[in-house]
C-alpha cells in the first residue's frame, strides 16, 4: 500500500488522480475570474477620452463602484463545490460497491476517525482551497480596482458597499 | 465471553431477531444453522453492531463497542475487502489497524493457499476471494471470529481443505461462530450447534450430546425443524395425480 497521500483517500482509490483534478478545478476557477478585466477595462477605458489622438480624461468621469463589475467572476465555484459533494458521496459509496463491502472493516476499525478521514479529507481540503482562492482573488481584484483607477474617478465607501451585498 | 440477552432486530414490520440470547464462550467453534431469512446474517451483524438492535450484546461483560469491537472479526460472502487492493495492501493495512495481526499466519495461509500477494483482489476469482476473505478474519489476531456462509462458491475440496486448516491452526482460546448450510461437512468439525428459524433459538446442542443420543446434525435439525419427509412425495403425487 501506498504511504502519503494515499493515507488520505479511501483505500485503493488514486489519491493522486483526485488531487490533479482538485488542482485542475481550482485553476479553471482561476481562470474563469479573469474575466473580472473585460468590464473593468471597459469602464476604464470609458474614463477617457481621445481627441486628435490626444488620451484625456472625460470630466466629471465615474467609475462604477467595485461590486458592479464582479457578478459573475465566481459564477464558477458553485460548480467546484458541488464536485466536491460529489467527490464525497463517491468516497463513501466506495465503501458499498465494487462486489465487495468494506464498509464493514472500515465500521470495525479501532480508530473509528479512519473512515471518515479517508472520505472527508479530500473534499473539504478542496472546498477550503477554494473558498481561500475565492478570498484571494477578490483581494487582487479589489487592490487592482483601488490601485489602478485614476483616484479621482472613484466614488467613496467601496469597502462598504462590498459588505452592503454581501448576504 | 460474548452474551447476547433479548436481541430483537427488526427490519420495518418484520421481525428478524425474536429476543435471541445466546452465549459464545472461549475456544468454542460453533455452527449457526437456520433456513433463508432465519435472521443468522442478523445474528452476527448485530453482535458486530453493524446493525442497531435493541437487547444487549456484551463481549467479556462490556458491551461491544469500538473499544473492544477489535476482539471481532467478520468473514462474510458479501466480502469486506477492497477490490482494487492487492492481499500484501490489505496485509500492510490490517498491520497498521489492528495491533494483534497473525502475520506468520497470514503468511502461511496465503501460501499454502497458493493466493497471488500482488495481484489486486478484483482479479481473484470468486473462490480465491472467499479464500482471502476468511483468512483476514482469521488473521486479523481477534479472540472471536465470526463467519456468514464464508464458503459459498468454493469447491468441496477446498472447503475441506479449509475445515481442516482452521481446526489445525486455531487457538484454544479463539471461537469461531459459523453461519452456513453445509450442515453435513461441518458436523465433523464443529463442537456445537445452534438452530436459528424465524429470528428465534430453536436449538442448542454439543456435538458430543448428539452422538451420545446417537444422532446426526441432520437428524436434529430435521426434528427440531420438525421436517416432513413425505412432503415433498405428496406434493409431487397431488402435482401428478391431477
Amino acid at each position: 500500500m501506498k504511504r502519503g497521500f494515499e493515507r488520505w483517500v479511501p483505500p485503493g482509490m488514486n489519491a493522486r488522480r483526485e488531487l490533479s483534478g482538485i488542482g485542475g478545478g481550482l485553476v479553471v476557477l482561476w481562470l474563469f475570474s479573469l474575466q473580472f478585466f473585460i468590464p473593468y477595462m471597459s469602464c476604464r477605458n470609458m474614463l477617457y477620452v481621445t481627441v486628435n489622438g490626444i488620451k484625456s480624461m472625460k470630466p466629471g468621469a465615474v467609475m462604477p463602484d467595485f461590486v458592479t463589475l464582479t457578478p459573475g467572476i465566481f459564477g464558477v465555484f458553485p460548480l467546484f463545490f458541488l464536485g466536491m459533494v460529489v467527490l464525497t458521496i463517491s468516497h463513501f459509496h466506495y465503501h458499498r460497491q465494487g462486489g465487495s463491502r468494506p464498509i464493514y472493516l472500515m465500521r470495525r476499525l479501532p480508530n473509528r476517525w479512519e473512515y471518515w478521514r479517508r472520505c472527508l479529507t479530500l473534499p473539504l481540503l478542496g472546498l477550503l482551497a477554494a473558498v481561500c482562492l475565492m478570498c484571494v482573488l477578490f483581494g487582487i481584484y479589489f487592490a487592482v480596482y483601488l490601485l489602478c483607477t485614476p483616484p479621482e474617478c472613484l466614488t467613496p465607501d467601496q469597502w462598504t458597499k462590498i459588505w452592503r451585498v454581501v448576504p | 465471553m460474548i452474551e447476547l440477552h433479548d436481541v430483537t432486530k427488526r427490519y420495518g414490520t418484520k421481525l428478524a431477531l425474536d429476543q435471541v440470547s445466546l452465549t459464545l464462550g472461549p475456544g468454542e467453534l460453533v455452527g449457526l444453522f437456520g433456513e433463508n431469512g432465519a435472521g443468522k446474517t442478523t445474528l452476527i451483524k448485530c453482535i458486530l453492531c453493524l446493525l442497531h438492535c435493541s437487547g444487549t450484546v456484551t463481549l467479556d461483560g462490556e458491551a461491544v463497542s469500538r473499544k473492544n469491537l477489535h476482539r471481532l472479526s467478520f468473514a462474510t460472502c458479501e466480502h469486506s475487502f477492497f477490490p482494487r487492493l492487492t492481499a500484501e495492501d490489505h496485509r500492510v493495512f490490517y498491520q497498521m489497524h489492528f495491533p494483534a495481526f497473525r502475520d506468520k499466519r497470514f503468511r502461511a495461509l496465503m501460501e499454502f493457499f497458493e493466493l497471488p500477494m500482488g495481484k489486486a483482489l478484483r482479479h481473484f476469482s470468486t473462490g480465491q476471494q472467499n479464500q482471502f476473505e476468511v483468512i483476514l478474519a482469521l488473521c486479523q489476531g481477534a479472540d472471536y471470529i465470526l463467519m456468514d456462509e464464508p464458503f459459498a462458491g468454493n469447491d468441496v475440496f477446498n472447503r475441506e481443505d479449509f475445515y481442516k486448516v482452521l481446526l489445525g491452526i486455531l487457538e484454544p482460546t479463539e471461537t469461531v461462530l459459523l453461519s452456513t448450510h453445509l450442515l453435513e461437512e461441518v458436523e465433523r468439525f464443529i463442537g456445537r450447534a445452534v438452530l436459528l428459524r424465524q429470528g428465534k433459538i430453536v436449538g442448542d446442542a454439543s456435538m458430543s450430546d448428539l452422538e451420545e443420543s446417537g444422532k446426526d446434525l441432520m437428524t436434529y435439525v430435521k426434528e427440531t425443524y420438525h421436517y416432513r419427509p413425505d412432503r415433498v412425495s405428496k406434493a409431487l403425487s397431488d402435482l401428478t395425480d391431477s
